[in-house]
């Protein structure tokens, strides 16, 4: 006579623990060769860091390194439509610097007293003329007026 | 319009080929072209709302969704006015949702809107995001509702509406703020919503999310909301500065990176016998999601609220995880190799010493075909009795008996698409819409929209029984009168198919003479019904030109299930309704694989196939196939569920081997039941759970369910649809295959099955019925329906030709009107039917874990209906005495007009020991079905307080339908705010 009898169920693990996503974790590295390079790279180190430490420890480098926390510091302060105009201005004033052409005739020197000899100095207003076309460039950018970059960058109005 | 007829389309100077008639997006698509849209779904057609799909068609914008390809049509998608209103389309949806998709669940490869946006790629959005004066709606259990993120494309409506037609979800554009509305304006809970998914299912973004997805489905999103949100707005502040395109770069970025850890996986649903099957999107042992597809070959987009969310028992604590062996009155965790050579041995030992009848076999219908054909061949080869069977003994084969009976096949007609395109439904002894409910929808979106006619019979006012043209609530038990007497008004009134007797069936003029009695005066007296309703059903079957008739357990589960069924069967010949498109009977399969069980042998008489074990020739090619002498197969019938159990009470049968059924739970007259089993000298139960059938037995194996293996499942149409493994089988249990494989092999069987492959191409190279069902043929989303030729041919629709009987034509079977087993009384004065819910199953052994559906009715109760509570002065939540001829229950009352008079309904799934307390041995004796909706009862009132509501409040039961058409996109455009798409809009956040 087999009477009922219960049983209680002891619970099965269904998530996977941390050791599991480690497991995981592990095979994904090593299967996608992160391992190997990691690898690689721990077991050249002390080459590796003379190398870093030689292209750190440069003038160049170190320039570069405080010359980008410069402008970071600098670009924390301006507003981003104010920077976009800068930028762009810029941006254009170079655009009208490299499209400048010198005319094929000769007779550019505008001249001015003073300075009789410099002005009639044909080959320093062909230097010059480009320079100052870039200046009148940024100075209509910067009296644009900018809602948002986006929408002035693609010409698409925004309201978002 | 055909397929076949091909047409060429010029598409941005291309020119396309392609079939004609075809929604153009559809056409692109399979050219490999996205013609961006949002609105548009391919189960649910052109809404029109996203105005996103701009194209020029012969020189005019319209939306492509609307288009349909056609011989020279002219497209164009890259003229920038056609450009611009896409992309100002999108700007419209993108002031109504806020894109953070990187934080986002639904950026998991499937978010159409975030699809869509990542196409067109804008350089920054047009409107701003304006929130919605609308909360977020947690309240149902499955999944929320965010207005905030809502599109208002009308997917989700359209869904509800038109396909699944629960007709609870709309929107109203004329509103200052639209949203989607559940029963015009409630919470989700509390509404009709039935939790099917639908909505969910379609949503193209967020808007309505599962809460499986939430919050953790990508590795960004479970960040708490105070992290989540400053960030958004820092991403949104740079936005304005760097655009768009960098940070959907990186949401595109996350929608890949979450690919690795996403697997999506085909299955087949383990519920009813709809044979739903869907992608299940997991991430290790987490269900993100159950996602149908329009290519599922049965129900495309559908899902019920179990498909779609009954999955919680997965991962339940109370899996079976490790074998156990009864030992000095407790179980003790066994090792397999222990648990297998104790089973093994006491099988053996137990045939040599009683024979092999003293062992008895069931089968499971909810595991696969190949478990079944298994367990058969254990049972027939090893053993050597015929005495296995699975649960459609319980349910099933009476419906079976009147195909056989009648038709030749035990199987149904068609399939889904013949009941969809029938003139004429005929709904009988089947709660359609809650026990198969994917089929409900398909017949009620037939209703809907291509005016399908509905007649339903049953005693009970289901959600069919209030759609339906004409609803005849037959008094309990009195359904073969009404048959019978539906053909006799045919024969009398010249309204038969008079050619389609003469050439396709026998018997008719006998069968005539034995309609003799079934006249409509006797048909009113004995069914209740008037004889003006009878005449009108009549009436509406022979004006029909192609009617399907669905029968369920209202029919089968009664003293003369067989002989209804086979008088249902007969009606449908009457009326020359089999063999053609639309035409057919339909009995409604139950469990998952009900049909597969007995398709692939676990029933008493036949192999797989249905091959007679009493046939020498049978027995003999089954003996060569399987390496053994005819004579080591038993040609004796066996013994079925009903006898087995009877027979163990009798010390008969010695041991039990019950896989994957709750026998002590769902067999009638309980607590006979458990006496019996008290009786065996040895019992296995091999299960998921530690089921109350467990109890008794002797060692319990934990098998898998159908998400953790492979192998095939028969759905009610006959279709073998294939189902892939989900997730590894959980802790130390084993796939169901495998278990028996190591069984057989402890027995000297070693058959050396690696995969089910093996044991269907085993079975096909045996059994006719299955001679070309290969694996690589149902492969992905494909199917057969059986029977299934050697060149792999299957057959959608049964008897276009011939009939499954010897010279080909079928049989008109005479009956005769025979009383119910049992009967009220005096003292038992109330009729007490029962059957399933919509969100339950069974036992509940699945549905039970966890609580979110258990807190949609948690509670068992009993429906009694308002002029009875009147009577005996019942109020809702008044505790009542349930008392039969065998026991008694008690139960809060539920007072409801889906009830009428003296006839009571109660759940099967809950209560402890449950409804088959009172249920009896009475059975139909053709078949040993019990008669389990043949219980007579009484009912008193207890002197216990009121229990709470046993139906809450915001049950679905409770709630209010809105139907609408769907969609009505004119009322958008009509909106003072709605602007031209080349116009800015002043409000788009507002439609």
């Amino acid at each position: 006579m087999a009477e009922p009898i219960d049983y209680d169920v002891k619970p099965t693990k269904t998530e996977p623990d941390a050791k599991d996503e480690l497991d995981r974790l592990l095979q994904s590295l090593h299967q996608h060769g992160v391992l190997r390079m990691v690898n690689d790279l721990v077991c050249a180190n002390t080459a590796i860091t003379n190398v870093l430490v030689d292209g750190l420890n440069k003038d160049g480098t170190l320039n570069v390194i405080q010359n980008l926390s410069i402008l970071a510091m600098a670009l924390s302060r301006v507003q981003p439509d104010e920077f976009y105009r800068l930028v762009f201005a810029l941006k254009d004033a170079g655009a009208a610097v490299s499209q400048w052409r010198a005319p094929d005739h000769d007779n550019l020197a505008p001249g001015v007293k003073g300075t009789y000899r410099l002005l009639h100095d044909e080959s320093l207003w062909h230097a010059i003329t480009p320079l100052l076309e870039g200046l009148k460039a940024m100075g209509e950018g910067m009296k644009r007026p900018v809602d948002k970059p986006i929408s002035q960058f693609t010409g698409k109005p925004s309201d978002a | 319009m055909s397929d076949d007829i091909q047409c060429s389309v010029e598409y941005n100077g291309r020119i396309l080929h392609g079939k004609t008639d075809q929604p153009l997006i559809d056409f692109l698509a399979e050219k490999g072209i996205d013609l961006p849209h949002v609105c548009y779904h391919r189960a649910l057609g052109p809404i029109q709302t996203c105005d996103v799909c701009w194209i020029e068609h012969n020189g005019e914008m319209v939306r492509g969704c609307t288009v349909r390809t056609a011989n020279g049509m002219q497209l164009v998608s890259d003229a920038p006015r056609v450009k611009a209103a896409q992309e100002e389309g999108l700007d419209r949806i993108l002031a109504k949702h806020e894109l953070y998709c990187s934080v986002c669940e639904h950026n998991t490869g499937d978010c159409t809107l975030h699809n869509t946006v990542a196409d067109l790629n804008p350089a920054i959005q047009r409107y701003k995001y304006q929130r919605k004066p609308y909360g977020k709606d947690h309240s149902n259990p499955f999944y929320s509702y965010d207005p905030d993120q809502c599109i208002l494309c009308g997917r989700c409506v359209e869904a509800c509406q038109n396909v699944e037609v629960n007709e609870t979800l709309s929107i109203d554009f004329s509103m200052d703020h639209p949203r989607v509305l559940w029963d015009g304006g409630t919470t989700i809970e509390g509404s009709s919503c039935v939790s099917c998914g639908h909505c969910v299912t379609v949503c193209p973004c967020n808007a309505l999310l599962e809460k499986t997805m939430q919050p953790d489905a990508g590795p960004l999103t479970s960040m708490p909301e105070h992290i989540k949100r400053p960030l958004i707005d820092a991403v949104k502040t740079l936005e304005n500065t760097v655009g768009a395109p960098p940070i959907t770069a990186v949401s595109v970025m996350d929608m890949h990176w979450r690919q690795p850890e996403i697997k999506r996986t085909k299955t087949v649903c383990t519920y009813c016998g709809v044979g739903c099957s869907f992608e299940m999107w997991t991430r290790d042992r987490h269900l993100l999601k159950v996602q149908p597809v329009i290519d599922a070959p049965a129900n495309g987009i559908s899902t019920c609220i179990k498909g779609k969310f009954g999955w919680d028992f997965i991962n339940s604590e109370k899996r079976l995880t490790t074998p156990l062996i009864r030992d000095n009155g407790r179980f003790r965790e066994a090792s397999w190799e222990e648990a297998l050579t104790v089973v093994a041995e006491r099988l053996l030992a137990i045939k040599r010493e009683h024979g092999a009848d003293a062992i008895g076999f069931i089968g499971s219908s909810k595991a696969s075909n190949e478990e079944a054909y298994l367990t058969q061949k254990i049972a027939r080869l090893i053993i050597g009795t015929n005495s296995v069977d699975n649960s459609s003994r319980y349910c099933q084969n009476p419906a079976t008996q009147g195909l056989f009976r009648t038709v030749g096949y035990g199987g149904d007609a068609g399939t889904i698409a013949d009941l969809e395109q029938a003139d004429l439904i005929v709904l009988v002894g089947s709660n359609l819409a809650e026990n198969h409910p994917v089929i409900a929808s398909k017949i009620k979106a037939a209703r809907k929209h291509k005016r399908q006619k509905l007649l339903v019979v049953d005693p009970r006012k289901h959600e069919m029984a209030e759609r339906a043209d004409l609803f005849l609530q037959i008094k309990s038990s009195t359904d073969i009168v009404w048959a019978s007497a539906m053909s006799r008004y045919l024969f009398d009134h010249d309204l038969v198919d008079k050619e389609f007797l003469d050439t396709r069936v026998n018997q008719v003029d006998e069968y005539r003479r034995s309609l003799e009695p079934f006249t409509l005066e006797f048909a009113s007296q004995i069914t209740g019904l008037s004889q003006p309703d009878l005449v009108r059903a009549a009436q509406m079957i022979a004006d029909a030109k192609s009617v399907c008739l669905l029968w369920a357990m209202g029919i089968t589960q009664h003293s003369h299930g067989a002989d209804t069924s086979t008088a249902l069967s007969n009606l449908l010949l009457v009326s020359g309704n089999y063999g053609r498109p639309g035409t057919g009977g339909y009995p409604m399969r139950g469990h998952n694989n009900v049909q597969g069980a007995s398709d692939f042998g676990c029933l008493k008489n036949v192999y797989p196939g249905y091959e007679k074990v009493t046939d020498e020739a049978v027995r003999a090619k089954w003996a060569k196939a399987w390496g053994v002498a005819p004579e080591q197969l038993s040609n004796k019938v066996g013994e079925d569920n009903f006898l087995m159990v009877e027979h163990a009470a009798q010390r008969k049968i010695k041991a039990m081997y019950i896989i994957g059924e709750e026998t002590a739970f769902s067999d009638a007259d309980t607590e006979n039941v458990h006496e019996a089993f008290k009786h065996l000298d040895f019992m296995v139960v091999q299960d998921i759970f530690f089921s109350r059938t467990a109890q008794f037995a002797d060692v319990v194996l934990p098998g898998c369910p159908s998400v953790e293996k492979e192998g095939t499942f028969v759905n009610t149409e006959r279709r073998i649809q294939r189902f892939y493994e989900v997730f590894p089988p959980l802790g130390n249990s084993l796939p169901d295959w495998r278990i028996l494989t190591e069984l057989a092999k402890r027995m000297g069987h070693d058959w050396g099955y690696e995969h089910p492959a093996q044991i269907m191409e085993e079975v096909a190279n045996i059994s006719t019925l299955f001679a070309g069902a290969r694996y690589e043929r149902l492969d992905g989303w494909n199917s057969l329906l059986w029977p299934v030729k050697p060149d792999g041919t299957d057959t959608p629709l049964l008897y276009t030709e011939r009939f499954h009987t010897d010279d080909g034509k079928a049989v008109l079977y005479p009956l005769e009107w025979k009383s119910p087993a049992e009967a009220p009384d005096r003292e038992f004065d109330l009729m007490l039917d029962n059957g399933r819910m919509l969100e339950h199953f069974q036992g509940n052994n699945q549905t039970g874990r966890g609580d979110r559906i258990d807190s949609l009715s948690p509670d068992w109760f009993v429906e009694v209906s308002p002029e009875l509570a009147a009577e005996r002065g019942l109020q809702e939540g008044t505790m009542v005495r349930i008392t039969s001829r065998r026991g008694s229950v008690s139960a809060p009352v539920v007072i409801t007009d889906r009830v009428s008079a003296k006839v009571l309904f109660m759940p099967i799934h809950q209560g402890k020991p449950g409804i088959n307390e009172l249920t009896g041995e009475h059975h139909d004796p053709d078949v040993n079905t019990p008669a389990y909706k043949e219980t007579a009862v009484k009912m008193e009132v207890l002197k216990a307080p009121r229990h709470r509501p046993p139906l809450p409040p915001a049950n679905f039961r409770h709630g209010h339908r809105t139907p609408n058409k769907g969609i009505d996109v004119a009322v958008k455009w009509a909106r003072d705010d709605y602007a031209p798409i080349d116009t800015p809009a002043p409000h788009p956040e507002r439609f």
